[in-house]
This record gives C-alpha cells, structure tokens and sequence, in this order.
C-alpha cells in the first residue's frame, strides 16, 4: 500500500499536477493559521479574549483528531477550569498546611532551649521584692493555723514502746 | 447606508454559529487556500493578506457558499488578480498558474493529466479526504504535516491517504491502466 503511495506521488510529479511547497513554506503556512485567523476576527470586531480560548481549545482537541463544536468546546474548557481552579486550591491548602507544621515543629524545641539557657540569667537579674510587694503576698498567702509569730507545731513523734 | 455598512452590520449580527461554521470551514480549507495562494503570490507575507482577504469574504457570505472547496478556490483566484491589478502588475502569469490545462499543453500530456483528474474526482472522496490529497500528492506535504492541517494523527493520516491512493488506483485500472507504473 505504502508503495502505491510513493507511485502515486511519482506520477502527480510527471504529469506536473502536483505544486509541492517546501518544508518550510510549510512550516509557515501552518505557523500563519491561527495569526490570520486571529486578524480577520479583529478586523470584523468579533475577537473577545473568551471566544479565542474556546477557539483554541477546539483547535487543540482537532490537532489530535477531535472535532468539536464550539459548546463542547466550552464545557471542556469550563471542566478544565474547573479541575484547575480545585487542584489550585488543594495544592495551596496542602502547601500551607505544610509549612505551618513545619515552621510549628521547629519553633517547639527552640522555646525549650531558650527556656533552659535563660531562665537562671533572668532570675538573677530580677529586681529585690519591694517591702510593700511582699506584705501583699503575705496576705494572699494561706493563713497557718496557731497565732501570729508562733512557730508552727511540729509533727508528733511516736517513740516505738520498748 | 453604503455597502461597506451594510456588510459591516451583516456581519455583526453573525451569530456564534455563524462564527462557529466559519471556524470550522477555515480550519479545514486554510492549508490548502494558503498552499495555492503562496504559489501565485510574490512572497509569503503577500500570500497571507490574500488569503485573509479570501477568508474576510467567505465570513460576510458564509451562509450562502455551499461548496466551499470551489468558492474558495474561485475567490482565490479574483482576489490575486485584484491585488495584482491594485499593484500594477502583469496578471497574465497569474492567469496561467490558475489555468490547470495550459500547463498540459506544454507538457503533451493533456489526455493522461484529464484522466488522472477524473480518477481523482470519482474517487468517492469527503472533503477532509480531498484536503488531505490535495496537500499530500499536489503540494507535497509531509504525513506530519498534512495531519496537522487537517486535525488527524500522524498514524491516521498515512493510513486515509493511503486508502484514497487505492481508491484512484481502482477508477484508474477500470479506465485500463492496470498498474501506475504504465504511466512513468
């Protein structure tokens, strides 16, 4: 089969029926399709940013052998916007979701250290109790049974019997 | 209201479906309008503005052109001629390039170039079929490209041209040519 092609293509040749464009002129007349295209809807006003995506969407799905109408074009677009906007979401929630833990679990330890390596430097530097502060704290403090200035009872001791 | 207005309203009131039908024709006929413009035209730049002055045409009658291959090929030709004409250049090359059966005369191979054109026509094609000849036996496209220009994989491309071949070759042998190489 593949060689009745290659005669055939032989015969177009001499009987010169066939006008054959380089690759490169068909390069460009394949680059220029979308541009003119582009141009003759500006030219008449019809051009919107909307329609062209539908357009290229219709163009792309008929690149790879599906033809579509410009309504399933637009539904494909529609999912794809869709799927895209949901994937974004996803992918943004699971991005910050993972640089809080992440930020939270190395931030825990730091708080331990600077609490061991601070705490003793802190206390020394803290102020004397002024006389007011601790009567106050005297007075909030539980009161101990038995009058004031005694000292209180110390436990029983029970001498074991001989 | 003059008839640049007219055609202008006309126009605006396409409706997407009209804009839909001119899409799909355009894509379908672009490769091959663009092919036979960048043969008669100068250079490639000349070749685009006349085939998106052909285009512009069709979409202002697009409800009204039933053939499109021939319309197409028709308002080609009218649209070189004009823009030679605007540019004051000689059109009776142009004339010539549109006019298959000059050329076989001057090569004596008139009888056989007829037959094989009707072989070609009587070979029950569609129209993508027939972009699909025209792109690949007459303006030499590759199997990669033509697939591009008529929305078709690679694969699927070969495979309908090479059907579109045993077809001709079929409307050939009942005219009595029983293998291709007779006529090399």
């Amino acid at each position: 089969m593949t060689e009745n092609a290659e005669l055939y293509s032989m015969v177009m040749g001499k009987y010169r029926m066939s006008d054959t464009l380089t690759a490169e002129e068909q390069a460009f007349m394949l680059e220029s399709r979308k541009r003119v295209l582009r141009a003759i809807l500006k030219k008449y006003r019809k051009y919107s940013t909307a329609l062209w995506f539908v357009i290229a969407v219709a163009i792309a799905f008929r690149n790879i052998g599906i033809k579509l109408s410009f309504i399933q074009a637009k539904v494909a677009l529609g999912v794809a916007l869709i799927v895209g906007a949901a994937g974004g979401s996803a992918a943004s929630y699971a991005g910050a979701k993972y640089i809080y833990e992440h930020v939270r679990q190395r931030d825990v330890p730091e708080v331990r250290e600077i609490i061991s390596l601070e705490s003793p430097a802190c206390l020394k530097e803290l102020p004397a109790p002024r006389p007011a502060a601790i009567e106050s704290a005297g007075e909030r403090a539980p009161k101990q049974p038995g009058t004031a200035g005694q000292e209180p009872p110390r436990s029983r001791v029970t001498v074991p019997s001989m | 209201m003059n008839s640049d207005s007219l055609i202008n309203d006309k126009i605006n009131r396409a409706s997407e479906r009209d804009l839909e039908k001119f899409t799909g024709v355009y894509m379908d006929y672009y490769p091959l309008i663009m092919g036979a413009a960048i043969k008669r035209a100068a250079n490639r730049d000349e070749a685009e503005d006349i085939c998106q002055e052909v285009f512009s045409i069709l979409l202002e009658k697009i409800n009204e052109v039933h053939d499109h291959k021939s319309w197409l090929m028709g308002t080609l030709k009218l649209v070189t001629l004009r823009h030679y004409q605007a540019l004051n250049r000689d059109t009776a090359d142009i004339e010539a390039h549109f006019d298959d059966a000059n050329l076989g005369y001057v090569n004596g191979f008139r009888d056989t170039r007829i037959m094989i054109a009707e072989a070609m026509d009587a070979a029950e094609c569609t129209p993508d079929d027939r972009t699909l000849l025209d792109l690949v036996a007459v303006r030499g496209f590759t199997y990669e490209n033509a697939a591009k220009a008529v929305g078709l994989s690679r694969r699927q491309a070969r495979y309908r041209y090479e059907r579109i071949v045993e077809r001709i070759i079929e409307k050939l042998r009942r005219k009595g040519v029983n293998d291709l190489r007779e006529l090399l």
